[in-house]
């Protein structure tokens, strides 16, 4: 009976002056730090995260790439990456890229100028990339008003 | 005889009900069958606008995106604008209601309100995408409760079955399947449909994956984005048949994302893509895909039996999101966002 109480004991010493690094499995594992990163280049912009997330986070405006700071604070205004992360329709995301806040830029994003709207024909306006790839589309009042008037009846 | 009408709708609800919510998933095989193409003539789609809403600087429509529309049972029109963080109503003239939520997590909050759903009562629910949970409002659009769904999902449909639960399109990393019966607090019944092996998709490829659902009389017609590719099952949620569209008619997800040393890179505008499924009456479905690259939508009419009866491209940028007896709903975004109300014919 000595022996074992000597034996906890023991047991019990070491455990209570083993380094705490040791006991991991016994102590609660800080979260892995979520680390999202930028990446443009000719076909457009992208963005990952160290836990291999879904995109649900990453913003990409017509200046490149801005990061939202993980895991939901806001930061950016338009998006055009869709929070499934499937692509935002051109024409869903034409009238408003209007910063409405100071975006936590990337750590390494290309540093893309913000780009201007430039005029396409036929009452389209696109904004490019600095590479040049169309990332926003929109319409001139005039052509705008024209398809109003063509949607108004829809034969099919 | 008018008396007996109630009874037997009543009779037929309840049996629809029991029928949705029975049985498991039948696994047995079935058989992929390619969309036949359309012939000379068939149906066409007549479609007269009633109304459309939003504006350039109005008080009460001036959206900043619009990212779902739907009607409820009174024909009141919700409208989801994530950028704005909020729900605008209208009432079924066009009329603006009410605002319903503001950016914040509080109850009744939002930060991305991204999928909407009405219920057989008008109770509505709200996915948010931002802060993966359902905000539940009443038919005056009280907030009543919310519930968290499972946080790897991305839901992309939300649509109630007969019985009151729900039927949910979201794909989550390593589940079974991209649909979801799901009770009214969030509790997951079961998961069946198409499965993805997402070990080998990550990030972007595996974002892109889901789809969106419609139901119709007895039918539950699921819509994959890419490829190309229609499931039908039956109320108890027995896969009857599966139609694959043209090769190549819309982009493979491993083609739109490639990989490098430093991220997955996601070529996001050239991603051709089904992105709404609705059910239009008499047994028929319409599938839209997007062509981002084209700027450009196209409408199938098809059946569950893989009949395509016909395909046309819009003449104008259109995107349906729901219908309601005789009439459409669409988002239209030009300089500014506005949704359009149509009533809806389908000549023979």
């Amino acid at each position: 009976m000595r022996g074992m109480l000597t034996l906890a004991a023991v047991v019990g010493a070491a455990v209570i002056f083993m380094p705490a690094k040791a006991l991991g499995q016994q102590q609660a594992v800080p979260a892995p730090k979520c680390n999202w990163s930028c990446l443009c280049n000719d076909a457009g912009c992208a963005c990952s995260n160290s836990q291999g997330g879904t995109g649900l986070s990453c913003e990409i405006t017509g200046s490149g790439c801005l990061v939202k700071a993980c895991p939901t604070q806001q930061a950016a205004p338009g998006v055009i990456l869709a929070l499934d992360g499937s692509v935002v329709e051109l024409d869903q995301i034409a009238p408003r890229l209007v910063a409405a806040g100071t975006p936590l830029l990337a750590s390494q994003p290309a540093a893309f100028p913000l780009s201007a709207w430039e005029y396409a024909g036929e009452g389209f306006s696109v904004v490019r990339n600095c590479r040049g790839v169309v990332i926003a589309q929109s319409y001139t009042p005039e052509r705008a008003a024209a398809i109003r008037a063509e949607s108004r009846r829809l034969v099919l | 005889m008018r008396t007996r009408l109630p009874v037997k709708l009543l009779a037929v609800t309840v049996v629809v009900a029991w029928a949705w919510g029975r049985g498991a998933p039948a696994t047995a095989q079935v058989r992929t069958t390619a969309l036949r193409q359309p012939g000379a003539g068939g149906p066409r789609i007549v479609l007269n606008e009633q109304f459309r809403v939003g504006s350039a600087d109005g008080a009460n429509d001036a959206f900043a995106r619009v990212v779902d529309v739907v009607f409820d049972g009174r024909g009141r029109i919700v409208i989801a604008d994530d950028l704005n963080h909020q729900l605008s109503v209208f009432d079924a003239s066009g009329r603006f209601l009410r605002r319903v939520g503001r950016q914040g997590a509080g109850p009744g909050e939002f930060q991305t309100p991204w999928v909407l759903a009405v219920d057989r009562r008008d109770s509505l629910f709200v996915w948010d995408a931002g802060q993966g949970r359902v905000s539940v409002f009443d038919p005056e659009y009280r907030f009543v409760r919310d519930f968290g769904v499972r946080p790897q999902w991305l839901v992309t449909s939300l649509r109630f079955l007969p019985d009151g639960r729900l039927l949910v399109a979201a794909y989550g990393r390593n589940e079974p399947g991209v649909l979801h019966l799901v009770e009214r607090d969030g509790r997951v019944v079961r998961t069946y449909g198409p499965s993805f092996r997402s070990q080998q998709l990550g990030g972007f490829e595996a974002s892109l994956l889901g789809g969106s659902i419609a139901l119709g009389e007895q039918t539950l017609a699921y819509s994959n984005k890419s490829p190309y590719q229609l499931e039908f099952y039956d109320a108890a949620g027995n896969l009857r048949s599966r139609c694959t569209g043209d090769p190549g008619w819309t982009t493979p997800v491993t083609a739109v994302v490639r990989r490098t040393a430093q991220a997955q890179q996601l070529q996001w505008n050239r991603y051709v893509h089904a992105s709404r499924i609705l059910y239009v009456g008499g047994g028929r479905f319409l599938n839209v895909v997007v062509d981002p690259v084209a700027n450009r939508r196209t409408l199938d009419l098809v059946t569950s039996d893989c009949r395509l009866l016909r395909r046309t491209v819009l003449p104008v940028p259109l995107t349906p999101t729901d219908r309601s007896g005789s009439r459409l709903v669409a988002v239209q975004n030009l300089e500014y966002p506005q949704v359009i109300v149509y009533d809806m014919r389908i000549t023979p």
